[in-house]
């Protein structure tokens, strides 16, 4: 009994850790809350083009079966969902005709 | 030490209180205006509305070359033809216009003071075939670029016009354009102002830069990658699309307050329209 | 040691070898490029729309020439700031991408690039 406990334990925290497995639903995950980013970032008048496809390409490999590429995709285009927002928030408080101008 | 305080005292002042008090869109006129005259001083108005064509030799004698047949006017043509042509409730565009819509195309777009926002030619004439039970045309490009190529050619040489009348809710659109125009965007973090002011007349890739002002007299204009007519906002959704920026839906209000603010900068320069560029 | 050990042990393997097989990257053979190259080929792709250099054939204008560049940049920080976010380490208003903060460019890449200015 505590040999199969053993072994359950030890199988489980591997496949915890084995990202292979992980990355069906992370993908799913990561997908969701970055299509929200960047719905939130189309809002703001900032949305990136690249983001788009890459949300696309990553759409893509997850009907193909391939999770682990799905998911590098999806968390490249969530960095660039979170980057293209914080970059249209920072715009708004300090767009500026630039300092060149003569008044 | 105390001359010396209120002389610091008055150069903070200044700096703080000259951005809160905005001076308005005909004091922007002039510093902007001014900007590209010291930068160029040897272009004219005219001169301006050409774009990068003043800034290669070799292009512009292709474009010269190109403007003996001007492929534009097959869209005159075509545009004409279509605005004169009789809606099925045997009504015209003109009847939608002043002055039957001759010669009105440089003083777009406007401030619709009753509805409280910018509205662009192009709509209005859409407007116009919906009041008269017709189906509205596809913006940005097809027949409603070929009948605003024909309104256009009507104004040729005619001043743009723009005007910002001293309402809150137009201040607010033409501030909100300006907003648009100076804000970065795209992962190369790219305004507006960064191609066509500081760098106009500099070369990105193979492409030397045109000058902002200028640029909305020569709209609608034929451009070779696109085989056929666009309107001004066809081509603000293509740049900002080359930087990287998921475009703007054209005809919503952030769209027509950018066109509102950029045709704004080239008041006064004759309009050039339609225009042709390879 | 036991027998039942040594199964557990063995056991316990076959997970750990099978996820070790999945998570392993696949390395491939970049034939191809030195790092040098690697740095020139970033040049082609980003700078030279806007900045002018030796070996670039569609360069731009609109910043400054890559010449002199240990010269003008005998400090490596400073070129690594500026790549990295040229709104703080230029100017506010400068129209020079930031290659780093918005991910074109991670910290092996500015270096190779970096290698390859240090011979303009």
């Amino acid at each position: 009994m505590r040999n199969k406990i053993s072994f359950i334990t030890l199988l489980g925290i591997v496949l915890l850790f084995c990202p292979a497995i992980q990355a069906a639903e992370s993908a799913n995950d990561v997908l969701k809350e970055t299509k929200a980013l960047y719905k939130k970032a189309a809002k703001l008048q900032g949305a990136w083009v690249t983001t788009g496809k890459l949300i696309k390409k990553s759409e893509a490999a997850l009907k193909k079966g391939s999770k682990a590429k799905a998911l590098t995709l999806a968390k490249k285009a969530r960095s660039e969902a979170r980057m293209s927002i914080a970059q249209a928030e920072e715009q708004a408080r300090k767009w500026a005709e630039p300092a060149y101008i003569e008044r | 030490m105390k001359r010396i305080f209120i002389i610091v005292l008055a150069l903070m002042t200044s700096h703080i209180i000259a951005p809160i008090v905005w001076a308005g869109p005909s004091e922007d006129l002039v510093a902007y205006q001014k900007y590209f005259k010291n930068k160029f001083p040897d272009l004219s108005a005219v001169d301006l509305s050409n774009g990068m064509y003043n800034f290669n030799q070799d292009k512009r004698e292709q474009w010269e070359e190109i403007m003996s047949f001007p492929p534009y006017e097959i869209a005159i043509d075509n545009g004409k033809a279509l605005f004169t042509t009789p809606f099925k409730n045997g009504k015209t565009y003109a009847s939608c216009f002043k002055n039957g819509g001759v010669a009105i195309a440089h003083t777009y777009p406007r401030f619709d003071k009753k509805h409280g926002k910018v509205i662009t030619l192009a709509a209005v004439l859409n407007e116009c075939r919906v009041k008269n039970s017709e189906k509205p045309l596809q913006y940005l490009k097809g027949k409603l670029a070929a009948i605003l190529a024909y309104m256009a050619d009507t104004s040729r040489g005619k001043p743009i016009s723009v005007n910002v009348p001293d309402d809150p809710a137009a201040l607010a659109a033409y501030k909100d354009g300006k907003r648009i125009y100076f804000t970065r965007r795209g992962p190369r973090a790219f305004a507006c102002y960064h191609c066509h002011w500081e760098a106009a007349g500099s070369r990105i890739r193979g492409n030397e830069l045109s000058t902002a002002v200028g640029q909305a007299t020569h709209f609608p204009t034929y451009r070779s990658k696109w085989g056929g007519m666009g309107t001004i906002q066809r081509r603000y959704k293509g740049c900002m699309k080359n930087i990287g920026a998921k475009p703007l839906k054209q005809q919503t209000e952030a769209m027509n307050n950018l066109e509102y603010f950029h045709t704004f900068l080239s008041n006064g320069i004759p309009m050039n329209a339609p225009g042709t560029r390879f | 040691m036991n027998r039942w050990r040594v199964n557990h042990f063995l056991q316990s393997l076959v997970p750990i070898a099978f996820c070790s097989l999945l998570v392993m990257p696949v390395l491939a053979a970049d034939k191809a490029k030195t790092p040098l190259d690697k740095g020139k080929a970033t040049a082609t792709k980003l700078c030279q729309a806007c900045h002018e250099f030796k070996g670039a054939n569609q360069a731009g204008t609109v910043g400054p020439p890559f010449v002199k560049m240990l010269q003008r940049f005998p400090k490596r920080e400073r070129l690594r700031d500026i790549i990295y976010d040229p709104q703080k380490a230029i100017k506010r208003h400068t129209m020079m991408p930031p290659f780093g903060r918005h991910g074109f460019l991670n910290k092996q890449e500015t270096e190779q690039l970096i290698e390859f200015l240090y011979t303009l």
